[in-house]
């Protein structure tokens, strides 16, 4: 399978290109514990059961659907599991993924399938089925996709993604859900996504060097590579404006442009 | 009668097989199918008159209110004990014969529910001689309130005065009708506030519960519904969107040349937004609806079309079966709204064309999106009807998607059809056969009516 086309020669565009793939899987570059996630997403305590919000698929009766057939329900939504959420604060300073591209990334990689999705105000949503959201939250966390410095874990009180990062390189987040632990060169989570304290603090992994940030950058920055190398992309972006603006008028304006 | 149009099309129901063959675009538009005819006027003739809710209204003195749950008005020393539901009968009788043009015209009356619902259909006559479709609820309405007070005899001196009140609630005093009498079709002249909107008034759940939530039969539904508003509100009447609308029935609303079924059945497994649009792009390279203009030096192809009628038509059935495929995957709705944004938010940098109608689907949904969530929640996808200012302004795309997403749904939402649109489930089995399996009918009637064209 091919991924999802998108103009450029540069670098970014090719970064951009990679996380486009529905195959793609992304490097690992840490390691927390199961357990540890479930605390850090804190919508039940690490062992307990699911939740659910309706009985399992096969014991659900339904009216006859040929359609429905024809897809395969999640592991979570076979059991009925809550819908439950993570939501990523992304800094323009250097995080792996600006929010839309999280976005695009969630609908387009197959380890995302059932998903739901809202960005506002500098923060990206994701909610599955519990089940669901357990198994890709590993992804999200102990991948390149997250940053321990330059991304967080946010449900509420989301602001920071565009202030000065502090005299350790981290985020600002006015909840100070965690801190740099000098001693041990990691950044240590010392409450939930919700803000609620942990019993035990989650250490989640030193933060990426600036230069490595750089090699993994998505974003075009004047400071790094500048939007004026992005010759394809503004040459589609334009064309599509212009395309929307006439066939928009009539439909049969841009046939053949 | 003569064809406007070049498309012919072949027509496939819910399981993918060939109902019609060779079906000019012409044959499903609703001036000219008459299954189309038959849901349009089956719908503007058709009112729901809750009996219970009389009754109960009547018995508390609690009617009026303005308020979308419970009532806030009630006026002690006004109560009127009427046994309404257990003479249900009698008052359809009544009914019948107010609103009755001639014996054998197609007035139909049926008592639901143990009594506790009348629908009614006005004879056609009716609504050739009416100024609007209101014209049903009214017709019928005084007549239930003629039949009460006939039945029960109530005169001005023991209470003749709240019968409207329980039937009407406090219009005319307001715009609303938050009574006990609805239209099939929900919209209310008064509380409109735009023209060429009533078809479009139904919500999502209504829709869902008509069709017995069987997936692509809503969506056809919700369709024609949808079609039908863009010729009442002018939107279809430059032959080009004529074009345009009838193409996005075809293709999103009636699995014209199996294109959502089979976008489905390659995705369904593990399939996710993106592959679909993959898939849909070769599928649309291959039928020649779009070509490849220009390759760029990175080799990212900039695509033309030679008919954006077509190819606007193939995104809006590639956008349904995205939403079948992550909403099927999540058995949830709520996935519906962000499923449409990324649809189009990836499809046209993928190609470099427009997406669907030109970027109004991808802003709407955005707004979407927004307000079925979290803290501005107002309600479920489900909740809303087309006509609401979030979704009118995409012109027909969306609605059949959030139906969808809505019959794929196990059981996670708070406004389920069950609960919004109770009433539709009790009248399902008097409505016409063409409004529970469109799809169905309006193939069938294509059939017969694509030589007379």
């Amino acid at each position: 399978m091919v991924g999802i086309p998108y103009p450029g020669t540069d670098e970014i565009a090719e970064r951009r290109r990679k996380w486009l793939d529905p195959d793609f899987k992304p490097k690992k570059l840490r390691e927390i514990s199961d357990d540890d996630i479930v605390k850090l997403l804190g919508h039940r305590k690490p062992g307990m059961a699911y939740s659910s919000v309706h009985p399992p698929l096969d014991e659900i009766k339904e009216p006859p659907d040929p359609i429905k057939e024809l897809v395969e329900p999640t592991d979570g939504a076979r059991h009925g599991d809550r819908i439950r959420y993570i939501q990523f604060t992304d800094s323009q300073h250097f995080a792996p993924l600006p929010p839309w591209l999280r976005f695009r990334i969630y609908a387009t990689n197959r380890e995302f399938r059932g998903f739901d999705s809202l960005a506002y105000s500098g923060r990206m949503l994701l909610e599955m089925r519990e089940r669901d959201i357990d198994r890709v939250a590993k992804m999200l966390l102990e991948t390149e996709m997250f940053d321990t410095a330059r991304c967080a874990l946010r449900s509420i009180t989301v602001h920071g993604f565009s202030l000065r990062l502090d005299e350790d390189g981290l985020m600002f987040d006015a909840r100070r859900r965690y801190i740099y632990d000098k001693e041990r060169g990691e950044v240590v989570y010392v409450k939930t996504q919700q803000s609620v304290p942990l019993e035990e603090p989650v250490p989640v992994g030193p933060p990426l060097p600036e230069e490595e940030l750089k090699k993994m950058a998505t974003v075009y920055r004047f400071d790094h590579v500048p939007p004026t190398v992005a010759d394809e992309l503004m040459k589609v972006v334009k064309r599509i404006g212009e395309l929307r603006v006439l066939g928009g008028l009539r439909p049969d304006l841009i046939n053949g442009k | 009668m003569a064809v406007r149009h070049p498309d012919r099309i072949d027509l496939h129901d819910e399981r993918g097989e060939r109902i019609a063959e060779d079906i000019p675009l012409d044959a499903i538009s609703p001036l000219h199918n008459p299954a189309i005819k038959k849901i349009c006027e089956t719908f503007k003739r058709s009112v729901i008159v809750n009996l219970r809710r009389i009754e109960d209204s009547l018995r508390s003195g609690r009617m009026g209110g303005e308020m979308g749950v419970g009532d806030e008005c009630q006026i002690p020393g006004i109560e009127l004990d009427l046994p309404i539901v257990e003479n249900a009968e009698k008052i359809a009788e009544l009914v019948d014969r107010y609103v009755r043009v001639s014996d054998d015209d197609d007035t139909s009356v049926h008592v639901l529910g143990g009594g506790e619902i009348l629908f009614v259909q006005v004879p056609t006559l009716r609504m050739y001689m009416a100024s609007d479709w209101a014209s049903a609820t009214v017709n019928v309405g005084v007549a239930t309130a003629h039949a009460i007070i006939e039945l029960f005899n109530i005169t001005p001196f023991n209470g003749s005065n709240v019968i409207k009140s329980a039937i009407f609630g406090r219009y005319p005093q307001s715009i609303t009708l938050r009574g006990a009498v609805t239209g099939l079709l929900r919209g209310w002249p008064p509380a409109l506030d735009g023209v060429g909107l009533a078809f479009r008034t139904n919500m999502v759940n209504d829709i869902v519960a008509i069709t017995n939530k069987n997936t692509l039969n809503g969506v056809a539904l919700s369709a024609i519904l949808e079609t039908l508003a863009m010729f009442d509100s002018g939107d279809a009447i430059h032959p080009v969107y004529e074009r345009y609308h009838l193409l996005r029935l075809a293709y999103q609303g009636l699995n014209a040349n199996n294109l959502v079924y089979e976008l489905v059945k390659e995705n369904g497994k593990d399939g996710t937004i993106g592959t679909v649009i993959l898939s849909l792009i070769r599928r649309a390279e291959e039928d020649g609806v779009i070509k490849v203009k220009e390759t760029l030096p990175s080799g990212f192809k900039i695509y033309k079309t030679d008919d954006a009628c077509l190819w606007n038509a193939y995104m809006a059935a590639g956008q349904l079966a995205a939403v079948i495929v992550n909403c099927g995957a999540m058995r949830a709705v709520q996935g519906a709204p962000a499923t449409i944004n990324a649809f189009n938010d990836i499809i046209k940098l993928a190609t470099g064309l427009p997406d669907l109608d030109f970027g109004r689907v991808l802003g709407t949904s955005i707004g979407f999106a927004f307000y079925t969530h979290n803290i501005y929640g107002g309600a479920g996808p489900g909740a809303y009807a087309p006509a609401g200012p979030l979704l009118r302004h995409s012109r027909g795309f969306i609605a059949p998607c959030i139906v969808a997403g809505m019959c794929m749904d196990a059981g996670t939402q708070t406004f389920t059809p069950e609960l919004t649109s109770g009433v539709y489930m009790k009248i399902r089995d008097v409505l016409p056969p063409e409004m529970k399996q469109p799809i169905k009918y309006v193939a069938e009637a294509a059939s017969e009516i694509k030589d007379k064209l």
